[in-house]
């Protein structure tokens, strides 16, 4: 993975923002029963997907769209978006996959050919609605690791799928996550037999083109008794001025002494300078922490969207099980992003810590908002949080918002967290070096991020540097 | 009380933490106006006995027995082995945020000596004769106990506490380390102001250094939660000339049992 | 009782014109406001419908008597305020009232002597999060309302007393205005109890603006009964160079909503606040602290402690709030908690809502029990079990009692905790 050019998927501002000429089969817009039986007849999927599917519409139907503080846009009319758009050649299985297509993700720097694919990395590649292409099959099967599109895994293993999809995310857990669950049209399956290492990174590229579409994908991985693995997600989407939606679900299950790795860099474009266009992205993630001694970690860098709207979370219930959450959010220009985390300490002997360092530019809104919470029978529990904020000129906003409760006499929670601008000594003193502004400033919100940073995969920790670099710059005002 | 009675007797003991047995059958007596010293490498369990005796929730007895004035210490709370005159120098004294010295030692005080023993006057003239011993500075007294206090105050602050409760067995675990000269001085000087025929001490170390201003009447080496060997003070000097693999080759050898009585 | 203005000169009748257009203003204020159900985010930890104002008929305004019943306390203050079912009474212990330094006024009278500053203070609300519907019918519906004035420069050496003492029975709504002139200097505490066991309900507010370079100490020590329910309105601003010191006990009653906040709107304002509290078996304890920073160059300092035994509840929510232009601030925000046993259970939620960018703000939360080892550890000199948790608790409260002004109210309110620790 070193010969990775680090200039290359994630980075620039906003050089992703290219749209790909192809023949897109759609549905009309609009979203009704007939749409939800459109998409899973087109999919051909059993009558148990269909059900799932109109029970999270019905849900999703009694709900009301969540109302933030501190997050505001303009309201989204469901019923204008297209819920369904895959690239009409689409026959990768014969290794002819739609030019156009593979050209896209060439240019993002993920080849999806076996012969130039990604030394270390296996990759789920999606465009749209559906997974285009995934990489290092032959070997994964070896080791009996399932890493499949989640259609596929639909009419390969559905046993497992019926098993464990919406056992983490139920259907009707809030509004956006019913959404998904009526119309997710794709997304990654991933599953890790008992004892198993997964030898190598596995990865999802997410890619919207098409216009007036949603994109509402969904990951379900699995990691059995006693298997480790380790997960990267990217994604970026054309420039265009319209909103779009992204509304994806994560679901994580660990069973006993199982660990899973969950990394994130988001790069959805964030809108011009006015605050137009961009990618609303509302998602839902969550662990569970099914098994004793298992470990479910989530590390997010979050440079891209309009809005984010996103609490990776853990339910902590197998006894001395482990929840951990890095996060790095940078805003900029109109950007608006409120994440944090749930720590859910059920189990005995349960640890959870929580790393969050938020960047405010521009005239952006950056809010963490979390919560830590002790159940009566979580002796031994104990949670760590650290959440910072750094304000970078001073029309932007940084809010943190934690919830700390605890029911057992026998845990210890502590919560700290700090709001500050970048120290006038530290700069002055880089610059005292022959540093130039700019470049202080980048190292010490660099620094700022480390504890994150360090916990991503190598090859990502490097492209996060540079890409909260490249967003840095201009950014101060 | 009479020295009969404020013999310590530790047959047998065997203790454990988290199921890993660390003492495996410790055999000692302590008679009043005896030194021990008890000495031994790192891991040897040295610690668990100090913290065994004071009934520590860490650690588990798992058998044996441990008499002192005429009662089995282990089935006591901690509290009532201290008002039996129990005195442990902890090696790491806890602090409490917010409950001063003079407060403290005032509960302290009314517990092991009794409620009313002691007027608040008397305390007080006494708590700063004590300190002054110790050359504590006054302002320490109102200070939060242990709270941000250097590793020397600390000890000097135990110290300070033997000498206002009075005990008849005084254990010490590991005082003088981190202590400079001049603080182990000042340490000695108020264990050997509480020394005489009363008081049975056992002062557990790693290094001779302590012992040449607490001389011991007797020198027991811990190896593998076991007393290995025992002797007089000469001990300390064969020890150091030698080393411990000395005193484990030798314990290799039939169980050494020295002094125990059934 | 009806939420209706016509109820008021009923309720409250021979008043001024001034007094009752305040109240009126208020009621209509109270019921534009929605009424919580519980689905709130402010209201999801307390369920609102406990406090149920309109089922106790409202205390009129208590006449005025001559003082009695001295307490031990009183002795350490200048003035002593008694208000109970019997009347309330002033007593000035060393006649500074008569000196004409300092000045105690009903809200009527205030009105009367100076309308605009009264009614200024009087309708003061906290900008980032106004006044609710329980706020602005403590307004409407006010007992007996006092203010105290402080003339520019002056001082007192030992400060003003206020004893609450609420009726049973009855919607109880004492309120206090403090208003400290420029470069003077006050210290004013309020207890608060109940006459009984018996169901009360009291909805105080408390207002408070220091002038430049002014310095209030503030103490407000609650020691209700169990069949109290309360609710508490504390807001106040600090003007240049101002200082604040405030603490609050809250010790008893079995339903607390408090709200505290203070806006160092001046440069150079400075805060520092305390609370501590126990919350006990069948006790709910919910507080809001709100540290505003409307002006550059403020410090604010706050540190809440409490502990949770039995079934208590105690719920803290923290606030940090600066506004754009407020630069070169330093707040700082801590809460500690303790569960002391299963069953008990403490709440965190602290935030920071920031939008300036030269500043520092900081807080923290924990939540934890007593350290074994520290029980462990006094266990070895000699102290009981219950002995020792009690001395850790004390160490654990000090931090917060000692911050009280007055010697013998630290030891009054030692000696409380202690009482309410070992029932």
């Amino acid at each position: 993975m070193t010969d990775l050019p680090t200039d290359s998927r994630l980075i620039d501002d906003y050089k992703h923002g290219f749209v790909t000429p192809v023949d897109e089969d759609t549905v009309p817009p609009g979203l009704n029963d007939d749409i939800i039986r459109t998409i899973s007849r087109k999919k051909g999927e059993p009558d148990w997907m269909l059900e799932f599917r109109r029970k999270a519409f019905r849900a999703w139907q009694r709900k009301s769209e969540p109302r933030w503080a501190h997050v505001s846009y303009p309201p989204i009319d469901y019923q204008a978006i297209r819920y369904y758009s895959a690239p009409k050649s689409l026959a990768y299985n014969n290794g002819e996959l739609d030019p156009e297509v593979k050209k896209t993700f060439e240019r993002l720097g993920i080849p999806l050919d076996e012969r130039q694919r990604l030394e270390g990395v296996a990759v789920d590649a999606v465009f749209d609605s559906v997974s285009v292409a995934t990489t290092h099959q032959k070997m994964l099967e070896e080791k009996g690791i399932i890493f499949c599109s989640f259609s596929e895994a639909v009419k390969k293993v559905p046993d497992l799928i019926r098993q464990y999809l919406g056992s983490v995310v139920p259907v009707g857990d809030n509004f956006f996550a019913a959404l998904n669950s009526a119309v997710f049209t794709d997304g990654s399956f991933c599953y890790i037999p008992p004892g198993v290492k997964c030898p190598v990174e596995l990865s999802t590229y997410f890619r919207i083109n098409a216009a007036g579409t949603g994109q509402f994908e969904r990951t379900l991985i699995v990691a059995d008794r006693g298997s480790q693995v380790s997960y990267l997600e990217g994604c970026t989407a054309p420039m265009r001025d319209e909103n779009q939606l992204h509304a994806a679900v994560v679901e994580l299950v660990a069973l006993e002494d199982a660990q899973i790795k969950y990394s994130t860099v988001q790069n959805w474009y964030p809108g011009d300078e006015q605050g137009r266009g961009g990618i609303y992205n509302f998602v839902t993630k969550r662990g569970h922490c099914r098994g004793a001694r298992s470990k479910i970690s989530w590390t997010q860098v979050e440079v891209g969207s309009a809005i984010t709207w996103k609490y990776p979370g853990c339910v902590l219930e197998g006894d001395g099980s482990v929840g951990e959450f890095y996060s790095v959010a940078f805003t900029n220009r109109r950007m608006q992003a409120d994440t944090g985390t749930k720590m859910i300490h059920i189990g005995r002997n349960t640890r959870s810590t929580i790393v969050s360092k938020g960047i405010s530019a521009g005239e952006s809104v950056n809010t963490y908002r979390g919560l830590v919470s002790v159940l009566p029978g979580a002796a031994g529990a104990r949670n760590h949080s650290q959440c910072d904020s750094l304000l970078i000129g001073d029309r932007c906003s940084a809010n943190t918002f934690p919830v700390v409760e605890s029911e057992n006499p026998a845990a210890i929670l502590e919560h700290e967290a700090t709001t500050s601008r970048i120290s006038e000594d530290q700069l002055y003193y880089l610059q005292s070096r022959g540093i130039d502004p700019e470049a202080a400033r980048s190292l010490i919100v660099n620094g700022f991020c480390r504890d994150v940073f360090k916990q991503l995969p190598l090859e990502f920790s490097v492209e996060a540097v540079k890409l909260l670099e490249i967003k840095m710059e201009g950014s101060i005002g | 009380m009479n020295d009969a009675d404020s013999t310590l007797k530790i047959a047998g003991l065997r203790a454990s933490v988290g199921g890993k047995p660390i003492l495996n059958g410790v055999d000692l007596t302590i008679r009043p106006g005896e030194i021990h010293a008890l000495m031994g490498p790192n891991g040897s369990g040295k610690s668990t006995l100090s913290n065994v005796l004071l009934g520590h929730p860490d650690y588990e007895v798992t058998g044996g027995s441990v008499e002192f004035r005429g009662r089995n210490l282990l089935e006591l709370p901690t509290e009532e082995r201290a008002r039996l005159g129990v005195f442990l120098c902890f090696q790491y004294p806890v602090a409490i945020p917010g409950v001063t010295v003079a407060q403290f030692l005032k509960a302290a005080v009314d517990a092991v000596r009794g409620r009313g023993a002691v007027k608040a006057a008397a305390f007080l003239r006494e708590l700063r004769e004590g300190a002054k011993f110790l050359e504590i500075d006054d302002a320490f007294l109102n200070r939060a106990l242990n709270d941000g206090f250097s590793g020397g105050e600390k000890k000097r602050m135990e110290i300070l506490q033997m000498m206002m409760l009075r005990p008849s067995l005084l254990l010490l675990d590991e005082t003088d380390s981190g202590l400079d000269i001049d603080a182990l001085k000042v340490v000695s000087k108020g264990v050997n102001r509480l020394a005489g025929p009363a008081t049975g001490m056992l002062v557990i170390t790693h290094y001779e250094r302590i012992l040449t201003h607490i001389p011991p009447h007797f020198v027991h080496i811990l190896v593998d939660g076991r007393i290995a060997k025992s002797g007089g003070p000469e001990l300390v000097r064969e020890l150091e000339a030698r080393g411990y693999d000395w005193v484990r080759e030798g314990a290799a050898a039939p169980p050494a049992a020295p002094g125990v009585a059934p | 009782m009806k939420l209706e203005t016509g109820n008021l000169r009923l309720l409250f009748p021979g008043e001024t014109e001034a007094v009752h257009a305040l109240r009126a203003a208020a009621l209509d204020r109270a019921v534009s406001l929605p009424v919580p159900t519980g689905m709130e985010e402010d209201w999801r930890r307390t369920d609102p419908r406990r406090f149920a104002i309109e089922a106790l008929p409202p205390a009129g305004a208590p006449a005025r008597v001559t003082p009695d019943g001295a307490e031990s306390l009183d002795a350490f203050y200048d003035v002593v305020v008694r208000v109970g079912s019997a009347g309330w009474s002033v007593e000035d212990r060393s006649g500074v009232l008569a000196g004409g330094e300092v000045t105690l006024r009903t809200l009527p009278e205030a009105l009367e002597a100076d309308p605009e500053r009264t009614a200024g203070l009087w309708n003061l609300v906290p900008a980032p999060r106004p006044d609710d519907r329980f706020e602005s019918l403590a307004r409407a519906f006010h007992s007996l309302a006092l203010v105290l004035r402080v003339k520019p420069g002056a001082s007192l050496d030992r400060g003003v007393l206020v004893r609450w003492r609420e009726p049973e029975g009855r919607l109880f709504a004492p309120a206090l205005l403090v208003d400290v002139g420029a470069d003077a200097s006050l210290a004013v505490t309020e207890v608060v109890e109940s006459s009984g066991d018996g169901p009360s309900l009291s909805l105080g507010l408390t207002r408070f603006a220091v002038g430049d370079g002014g310095r209030l100490r503030l103490a407000h020590v609650q020691r209700a009964g169990t069949g109290s329910v309360r609710m508490g309105f504390t807001h106040g601003t600090l003007g240049a160079g101002a200082s604040l010191d405030a603490v609050t006990v809250h010790a008893g009653a079995d339903l607390v909503r408090t709200r505290f906040s203070a806006d160092a709107a001046g440069r150079g304002a400075a805060a520092r606040v305390g609370g501590l509290f126990l919350a006990s078996a069948g006790q709910h304890l919910d507080q809001q602290t709100l540290q505003i920073h409307s002006a550059p160059d403020t410090t604010s300092d706050l540190l809440y402690k409490g502990a949770v035994r039995d079934d208590g509840h105690s719920v803290y929510r923290g606030l940090i709030a600066a506004s754009r232009g407020a630069v070169r601030i330093n707040a700082y925000q801590r809460n500690n908690n303790m569960v002391l046993n299963e069953g008990a259970r403490a709440d965190s939620l602290p935030g920071l809502l920031i939008d300036a960018d030269d500043l520092k703000c900081t807080h923290g939360a924990t939540i934890g029990s007593i350290d074994p080892g520290q029980i462990h550890y006094l266990r070895a000199r000699g102290l009981s079990e219950p002995e020792a948790r009690r001395l850790i608790l004390d160490g654990f409260f000090e931090e917060i009692t000692s911050r009280l002004p007055i010697p013998a109210l630290r030891d009054a309110v030692r000696v409380l905790l202690g009482s309410r620790l070992t029932a």
